[in-house]
């Protein structure tokens, strides 16, 4: 069994532990969004041809497509309102974006985020957007789940993302397919209106104070993209902690060589310590999938070369 | 860790929302039914006169890609004609070819027939 924090601790941990939660719920990325050429009527202008958007990071970006679409739909060649069986979907520099994974997530590890790195290069007047392109079509590209059924088949995604979890954290889905038929539309509903409330108050029904085991989902960039679902538990067999960095070990060995780190996890924008216990970061860190996302990012060569 | 961890936040959200009053903070989900009609007629006149400009010029594209399928088709037949053509002359050439290689053998024939009977008369004068 492991051993927990202290008491006189908790009062203060708590407090601390929901300004992280409101933070990580509030967290949000300045996007362009370019319309594909070949998608364009003629005669469209270059500032007619793409949106700027400010979108939470703890949500998926197909949730806006429908206010993106309406935005960018004078441009388009495509009729918002016909049915050719084509369906949207997002691309970074070619590479298709998997809309299934929280906006921050697809952020951070698309980019191969480094936090210090980008505080370091920051100034007082440097603004963060991240330029992705909106393409259209029958085929979308392998991995991409395509669009059919709008914000119902989002929704369904979502309540199955949280059966996933909820099997994982409590060894059955029972307490998801127990909501009340309210509780699930609140639940949703916090995603849509942003209700951090009864996000909270819904979610806390689902995460048990004791999990069996906590739902991780880590994302490799470099050298390959690269996603590993894994189970973890809170405590190792010996009773200690389970950190990040044992994780880590496990999946990722060649980045730890002769006493050298080559890698740095990323959770919501930020880099979080190797050695911080797996549950202690769900537990704040956790995105509205009811899944902990760690993205890994390699150190950079001065980094490297500083170590 | 978790002060460290709400520093690391609130630096991220500093240069994440530099600048974000730049942004439309657009809402998730359908749009609702007032949405759609509040800003599709004001912005109808446009789209129908772009699409217009896109019709004449897709008319224009059609007309010219036409034109360059009758060029093709005449340039096509020109090649049929001639294909047509040397298929004549190479009949003919082929024939004459066959008649002269039938004329070459007999000749050779008639050579060898001389030659022999050259031989035999040296023979017979010999004996």
């Amino acid at each position: 069994m492991c051993v927990n924090a202290l008491p006189r601790e908790k009062a203060g941990t708590t407090m601390n532990m929901d300004q992280i939660r409101e933070l990580v719920w509030s967290g949000a990325i300045n996007v362009q969004i370019n319309v594909k050429q070949s998608l364009l009527l003629n005669e469209v202008s270059h500032k007619e041809s793409l949106v700027n958007v400010r979108i939470p990071r703890d949500t998926y970006l197909v949730l806006y497509l429908p206010a993106i679409v309406s935005h960018l739909r004078n441009s388009l060649k495509i009729d918002p309102n016909g049915n050719d069986g084509g369906t949207y979907w997002f691309e970074f520099e070619d590479v298709p974006l998997f809309w299934n994974y929280p906006l921050g997530v697809l952020y951070d590890s698309m980019l191969a985020l480094n936090p210090p790195g980008r505080v370091s290069r920051d100034t007082e007047n440097s603004i963060n957007v991240w330029k992705i392109e909106l393409a259209y079509g029958s085929n979308p590209p392998a991995g991409v789940i395509p669009l059919i059924n709008g914000i119902d088949q989002i929704k369904s995604y979502w309540m199955h993302q949280w059966k996933q979890s909820c099997y994982i954290l409590n060894g059955s889905a029972k307490q998801v397919m127990s909501l009340s038929m309210q509780d699930s539309q609140q639940f949703w509903g916090s995603i849509l209106n942003r209700d951090r409330t009864n996000f909270g108050r819904i979610s806390s029904k689902i995460i048990p104070k004791r999990p069996k085991f906590i739902p991780i989902i880590l994302h490799q960039t470099l050298p390959d993209i690269k996603r590993i679902q894994l189970s973890a538990t809170e405590c190792k067999d010996d009773g200690s902690l389970q950190t990040v960095a044992d994780l880590a070990k496990i999946q990722f060995p060649e980045f730890f060589q002769d006493n050298q780190v080559l890698m740095k996890a990323v959770s919501n924008g930020i880099e979080v310590p190797l050695h911080s216990n797996v549950f202690e970061l769900y537990q704040r860190l956790m995105s509205f999938d009811g899944f902990l996302h760690v993205c890994i990012c390699l150190v950079s060569n001065d980094e490297y070369g500083e170590a | 860790m978790d002060s460290a961890l709400l520093e690391r936040l609130l630096q991220r959200d500093r240069i994440e929302s530099r600048f974000q009053e730049l942004f439309i903070e657009p809402k998730p989900g359908p749009n609702t039914q007032s949405d759609r009609e509040l800003t599709s007629n004001d912005t109808l006149t446009i789209t129908l006169a772009r699409l217009r400009k896109e019709l004449k010029g897709k008319e224009l594209q059609i007309a010219s890609l036409r034109e360059v399928i009758n060029v093709k088709n005449k340039d096509s037949e020109k090649l049929n004609d001639e294909i047509i053509s040397l298929n004549i002359e190479n009949n003919l050439l082929q024939k004459r070819f066959g008649e002269l290689e039938e004329e070459h053998n007999k000749l050779v024939k008639r050579w060898l027939d001389k030659v022999q009977q050259d031989v035999e008369k040296l023979n017979a004068n010999l004996q």
